[in-house]
C-alpha cells in the first residue's frame, strides 16, 4: 500500500510525529513542484502585461480561482484570494457591514477563533449594533438549537465556525443558515478547520460566505480564499484600494472609480500569484487522495487518542461521540501547564500545540487554563498516535 | 553570567514560560541562569528541553515554588 507520508519531503527529512496540523498543515512534493515550477517557467505579474509570459502567468491564477471555488461548490467570480481565512473573516465583516444598522443583532458563538470573533465586534461598534455570543454545551460543543432560537428579525449577520480548532465539533452549519435566511440574516462561515477535512458543496450547506485557509490545507502559507455569494459582493466596497481591482479612475474635481467585475474589485495589487497556484495543487492532492477519506482516518485516529488519554486520566473537551467530531483532540494534564507538556513532547520529537488555540474566550467559559492540542491530517497514522501517547505517558 | 527570570512570562500563545524558554536558549549564552516556577517547568523537564536545545543543567535549587537553575552549553 502506498504510504501516505512518502508525498511530504519533510515527514522523510525529520524524525517528527506531526501532530500540529490545526495550526498548519506540511505540503507534498506536488504543490512545492508547482511554486518552484511557476517561478522558473511562467513568473509575471497578472492582468496587465501583453506578452505570452504574463498571458500564461495570468491564466495559471486565473485557473486557481476556478480550482478552488469548484472544490467548494462555488463560482469563481465568487471566490476572492485572500491571505487566509483570518483576512477573509475581516473581508466579510467589512463587506457586511452596510447592513447593519443601530440596534441591530450579530450572532456568534463562544466557541469561535479570534478571527470570527473580534471582526464582529468592531463592526457592531462602527454601526452601533450589539454582538451576541451563543454559549456552548459543557463540552465545549455549539449548541445550534440556542443560536437557532437567538435568531430573530434584528439578526442581520450569524458567524459560525464550522468545525472547532479546540473540541473538534463539527456545527450543524445547513439548520443554522436555514434560521438566518428565514429571518433575513446572512450567515457567514468559518471554514479553516472545516474546507480541509470534509468535502464541501457551499450551495447545498446553504451559507452565503465561507473563509479558509490554503496552509491548512496542504498549501502554501500567505493564501486563502473567501468565498461569498455575488450579490453580496457586488452591494459591498473593498477594503483594499489599488492596482488591479478598478477598471476606469477619473479625477476632474470629482473622483469616479469604476471598480473591476468580480473577484478582483477584491484583490488589490499584485496578488500572491505563486501561492494561487499552489493553491490549486494542494486542491489536486487533496481531490485525488478523496476529500470523502479525509474525516474518517481522522476519527479513527482521534478515537484511539481520545482512549489513550482515557485510560491516562486525562480529560479532553468536546463532544465524547466520534461522529460530531473531526481530527481535533484538545486535553489539560491534571496539574501540569499545556505549556509545560507541549515542552516536553516537543523534546520527543512530538509536535503538539499549547495554550488557547486563539480562542480564549472558549477556554475561558470552560474554566480551562489553556489546552495541549494533538491535531490530525492526512498523512498521519497509528505509530504517530503510539508515538504520541507513549511520550505523554513518559512525562515526568 | 546573565539571569533571565521567566517568572513573570504571560499565559497566551505567543507569551508563556515554555515560549520564554526557548527564547532564552536561542540567545547561545555559554552560561545562564533561569529563575521558573517549578510548576511551570519542573526540573525533569528543564533537563530534556535544555538537552534539546544544547545545554545541560550544572546546579538547581528549589524553594519556595521556585526553581532556579544554572544551565551551561554543552
Amino acid at each position: 500500500m502506498r504510504n501516505v507520508k512518502d508525498d511530504f519531503p519533510i515527514l522523510k527529512n525529520r524524525d517528527i510525529v506531526y501532530l500540529d496540523n490545526a495550526a498548519t498543515t506540511q505540503k507534498p512534493k506536488s504543490v512545492i513542484e508547482a511554486i518552484k515550477e511557476f517561478y522558473e517557467y511562467h513568473n509575471a505579474n497578472i492582468h496587465r502585461g501583453i506578452y505570452p509570459l504574463a498571458r500564461e502567468a495570468t491564466e495559471m491564477y486565473e485557473g486557481a480561482h476556478e480550482r478552488v471555488a469548484k472544490f467548494i461548490g462555488g463560482k469563481m467570480e465568487e471566490t476572492v484570494f485572500v491571505r487566509n481565512a483570518s483576512e477573509g473573516l475581516n473581508l466579510a465583516a467589512w463587506i457586511l457591514k452596510d447592513r447593519i444598522g443601530k440596534g441591530d443583532k450579530i450572532i456568534t458563538t463562544m466557541s469561535e477563533h479570534h478571527s470570527n470573533f473580534l471582526p464582529w465586534f468592531k463592526i457592531a461598534r462602527m454601526r452601533g449594533a450589539r454582538v451576541d455570543v451563543i454559549p456552548t454545551k459543557e463540552d465545549g460543543s455549539i449548541d445550534e438549537e440556542k443560536i437557532i432560537e437567538a435568531i430573530d428579525s434584528r439578526t442581520k449577520i450569524v458567524a459560525v465556525q464550522h468545525a472547532s480548532n479546540v473540541t473538534g465539533y463539527i456545527t450543524d452549519v445547513k439548520e443554522i443558515a436555514r434560521a438566518a435566511h428565514d429571518n433575513g440574516a446572512v450567515i457567514v462561515v468559518d471554514g479553516a478547520q472545516s474546507v480541509p477535512h470534509i468535502p464541501i458543496d457551499v450551495k447545498k450547506l446553504g451559507i452565503d460566505a465561507l473563509a479558509f485557509s490554503a496552509h491548512k490545507m496542504l498549501g502554501p502559507t500567505g493564501i486563502g480564499a473567501l468565498w461569498m455569494k455575488a450579490d453580496l459582493l457586488e452591494e459591498g466596497e473593498p477594503f483594499l484600494e489599488g492596482g488591479d481591482m478598478i477598471k476606469e479612475v477619473h479625477y476632474n474635481s470629482e473622483l469616479q472609480v469604476i471598480y473591476n467585475d468580480l473577484p478582483w474589485k477584491y484583490e488589490a495589487g499584485t496578488p500572491n500569484i505563486a501561492g494561487g497556484v499552489g493553491f490549486a495543487a494542494a486542491v489536486d492532492y487533496l481531490e485525488r487522495y478523496g476529500m470523502e477519506n479525509i474525516l474518517p482516518h481522522e476519527q479513527k485516529l482521534a478515537k484511539r487518542i481520545m482512549n489513550g488519554l482515557e485510560e491516562m486520566g486525562v480529560p479532553f473537551v468536546g463532544p465524547r461521540d466520534i461522529k460530531r467530531r473531526g481530527g481535533v483532540v484538545a486535553f489539560s494534564v491534571p496539574g501540569k501547564n499545556p505549556y509545560t507538556v507541549a515542552l516536553y513532547l516537543g523534546t520527543k520529537n512530538v509536535c503538539v500545540r499549547a495554550g488557547y488555540h486563539c480562542a480564549q474566550p472558549l477556554h475561558e467559559s470552560l474554566g480551562i487554563k489553556g489546552t495541549v492540542r494533538a491535531s490530525l491530517y492526512i498523512y498521519n497514522d497509528e505509530e504517530d498516535v503510539e508515538k504520541f501517547l507513549e511520550a505523554l505517558e513518559g512525562m515526568p | 553570567m546573565k539571569t533571565y527570570d521567566l517568572r513573570n512570562a504571560g499565559e497566551g500563545c505567543i507569551d508563556n514560560p515554555a515560549l520564554a524558554l526557548l527564547d532564552v536558549f536561542a540567545k547561545r549564552d555559554r552560561e545562564l541562569q533561569v529563575i521558573v516556577k517549578a510548576e511551570d517547568i519542573p526540573l525533569e523537564v528543564l533537563r530534556d528541553v535544555a538537552r534539546s536545545c544544547g545545554y545541560e543543567v550544572k546546579s538547581s535549587r528549589e524553594e519556595d515554588g521556585l526553581l532556579v537553575a544554572v544551565l551551561v552549553r554543552s
